[in-house]
């Protein structure tokens, strides 16, 4: 080793020590367990059992409902959102007075822990004391937000409620930051406002939006908090999300090396999305 | 085709006056240059008459239309941009296309017309290229293309040369030109380049603090700038400006310096505007002027002059060199009826000689 590479190895050690305790030995750990039967109510030593759980899990039709589950809330979540996003930044744009209390404003949703978000909603929207349902049943609507067929759409709602402000925040800087010529070129070339904005203005967006899309994806792939404060899964297994159905076998079920074999289908269903979506980023970007 | 008109037209932000009480008339068919320094609002009367600024008060008239409260694309203007403006997602041959394909006309329709557009502007094998894959020039071919394909009432341009270098400069105006007489489309050209606008312009309109300070035809304003900004704005080398007094044909200034201006009346006081071309330099060793600095410029050069406190610019021919060099005493003398007078309080022209 040359000295040049020694001190390369030497300013990188700290980061790759951090990283290798705190990501890489859980990982790691939760790997094994997924290849073992480990169970929390079973004194003996774990025996490896191999891919054993991956195949239980792979074929529990709990876990793929749980799938379906989350995708439906991350499609109906993420897609409302971002149209409810651009619509409001494409607002806010064009404000001209107190644009920067209006944006602090906007914040106050982000600011609150999920949980607490999930409570508020779970009495705001209660089929007998919620103030909501009351309200609509004096218009003669009978709606039970956490009814069957409901329950799901009314959790993507919380998650629209709580962060359509980081998507209008990301588009509203994405839309600044679109060169006014070529729009400006538009409206002379004969464009209608529809026409501009289809064609020059959403182009121009489609990175910020692309990466917006994502990082919502990612976060709303996560949903516990809310499920666990309102629906706990139900009614029956509607609401079940991925991280509730991985949270109730592991820690309520002690089931851990089931467990630690969803998170891991998840993991892998997640890295190949993200790399698949990164790799047509970077080839429409090279276009 | 159309003629276009400024009837007193203004722009202001809040208190601040960009555009004054403006009167223009573009003739059908004509190429209108607006010029002036920085700031003096010719840009921004560009920008309204394409509907791209409100206008304060007054009217803009297309073809006798009111347009003032038209949006830009129901003007029928087509504009090319400083910085070319293209649709950087858009390949060539859809930049070009866009105009056609946002009034509706059908795809095929509108990319077989781009193509003969850039086929004409020598755009042929850069169709499927993006903007970014081009050369400056290339680009501002582009941007022209896009402008023309429509067959606009009137083409505006907004410095539309200033990005590129100054060999390019040079091709593409005439090139700019020569389109804009094909097509006998009305034309109205800004510029901060008086170069730019002697060189292209029917009719030229030098604007100062938003302000028509003097328009007519190019050679009308250089031999008779009605003011001291424009005569120090329009020619180059710039013109030399002097103030002092005459009598019998002499001219002394404040500074010192002493020109025959044979002809001239005798005034008490007024400013002496003398075009470097006019102003003749005989050495003589008695003169209290001398050569301070020659510039060559191939055939002829630029000589500055120290003359009491005054510098002073001459133009020279090659032939006339040969007996000046720097330190050389000169007498100084205007070309006959070439002086031009300036009232010294209002900068106005006095009347001839």
């Amino acid at each position: 080793m040359t000295r040049m590479t020694r001190f390369r190895w030497g300013m990188l050690a700290p980061v790759l020590a951090i990283t290798g305790v705190a990501v890489g030995f859980p990982l790691g750990y939760a790997f094994y367990l997924s290849l073992t039967d480990y169970r929390l109510t079973s004194r003996g030593a774990p025996d490896v059992v191999g891919l054993e759980n991956y195949f239980f899990v792979l074929t529990d039709p709990r876990m793929w409902n749980a799938f379906s589950n989350t995708a439906t809330y991350v499609i109906i979540a993420v897609a409302l959102q971002t149209l409810l996003g651009l619509a409001i930044a494409l607002a806010l744009q064009k404000q001209q007075w107190a644009r920067d209390l209006t944006r602090a404003m906007l914040l106050a949703p982000m600011f609150i822990t999920p949980i607490a978000v999930g409570l508020t909603f779970r009495f705001l929207l209660n089929d007998q004391l919620g103030a909501l349902p009351a309200m609509l049943r004096s218009l003669g609507i009978d709606y039970d937000f956490f009814g069957p067929g409901n329950a799901l759409f009314t959790l993507a709602l919380m998650d629209v409620w709580q962060w359509t402000p980081f998507m209008v925040l990301l588009l509203l800087a994405g839309l600044e930051s679109v060169p006014r010529q070529p729009l400006e070129a538009a409206k002379v070339d004969g464009a209608s406002a529809w026409y501009a904005f289809r064609r020059v203005v959403l182009p121009l967006l489609t990175p910020v939006l692309t990466v917006a899309v994502l990082l919502r994806s990612l976060d709303a792939l996560k949903v516990f908090e809310y499920v666990y404060a309102t629906t706990r899964g139900g009614p029956g297994t509607e609401t079940e999300t991925i991280q509730y159905f991985t949270y109730q076998t592991g820690i309520q079920f002690f089931r851990l090396g089931e467990a630690s074999a969803v998170a891991f289908v998840l993991l892998a269903i997640v890295l190949t999305l993200i790399v698949l979506l990164f790799r047509r980023l970077q080839r429409s970007a090279a276009r | 085709m159309a003629e276009v008109r400024f009837n007193k037209v203004r722009k202001q932000y809040g208190s601040t006056v960009i555009v004054d009480d403006v009167d223009i008339d573009f003739p059908d068919g004509s190429l209108t240059v607006l010029v002036g320094p920085s700031g003096c609002g010719k840009s921004t009367s560009l920008r309204m008459l394409a509907g791209l600024e409100e206008i304060s008060g007054g009217e803009i008239t297309i073809d006798g239309r009111v347009v003032n409260g038209l949006e830009p694309k129901d003007r029928d203007v087509a504009m090319v941009f400083q910085n070319y403006a293209l649709y950087p997602h858009l390949s060539v041959l859809e930049n070009i296309a866009f105009p056609l394909r946002a009034t509706r006309s059908p795809r095929s329709d509108a990319l077989a017309r781009a193509q003969e557009v850039a086929d004409s502007l020598g755009l042929g094998a850069l169709t499927s290229r993006k903007p970014k894959d081009l050369s400056g020039g290339q680009q501002q071919r582009v941007a022209i293309g896009r402008a023309i394909i429509r067959q606009p009432s009137v083409f505006l341009f907004d410095e539309p040369l200033s990005n590129l270098d100054a060999k390019l400069r040079v091709e593409t105006r005439f090139e700019l030109m020569q389109i804009q007489r094909r097509l006998g489309i009305t034309a109205v050209y800004v510029t901060h380049d008086q170069e730019e606008a002697m060189t292209m312009s029917d009719r030229m309109v030098v604007m100062r603090d938003g302000r028509v300070a003097q328009s007519g035809r190019p050679d009308e304003i250089y031999a008779r700038p009605n003011s001291v900004f424009v005569a120090t704005f329009v020619g180059s080398p710039k013109m030399n400006v002097i103030t002092g007094t005459i009598s019998d044909g002499d001219f002394r200034s404040s500074g010192g310096s002493r020109i025959r201006a044979a002809g001239v009346t005798t005034r008490d006081s007024v400013i002496l505007g003398v075009r470097p071309d006019d102003l003749v330099l005989s050495p003589t060793d008695s003169a209290s002027a001398r050569v301070a600095l020659i510039e060559l410029l191939g055939p002829r050069a630029i000589v500055h002059v120290d003359s009491g406190d005054d510098r002073l610019t001459s133009v020279v021919d090659a032939a006339g060199l040969s007996q000046l060099s720097v330190g050389t005493p000169v007498d100084l003398a205007v070309r006959a009826t070439a002086a031009h007078l300036f009232d010294p309080i209002t900068e106005a022209r006095l009347s001839d000689q």
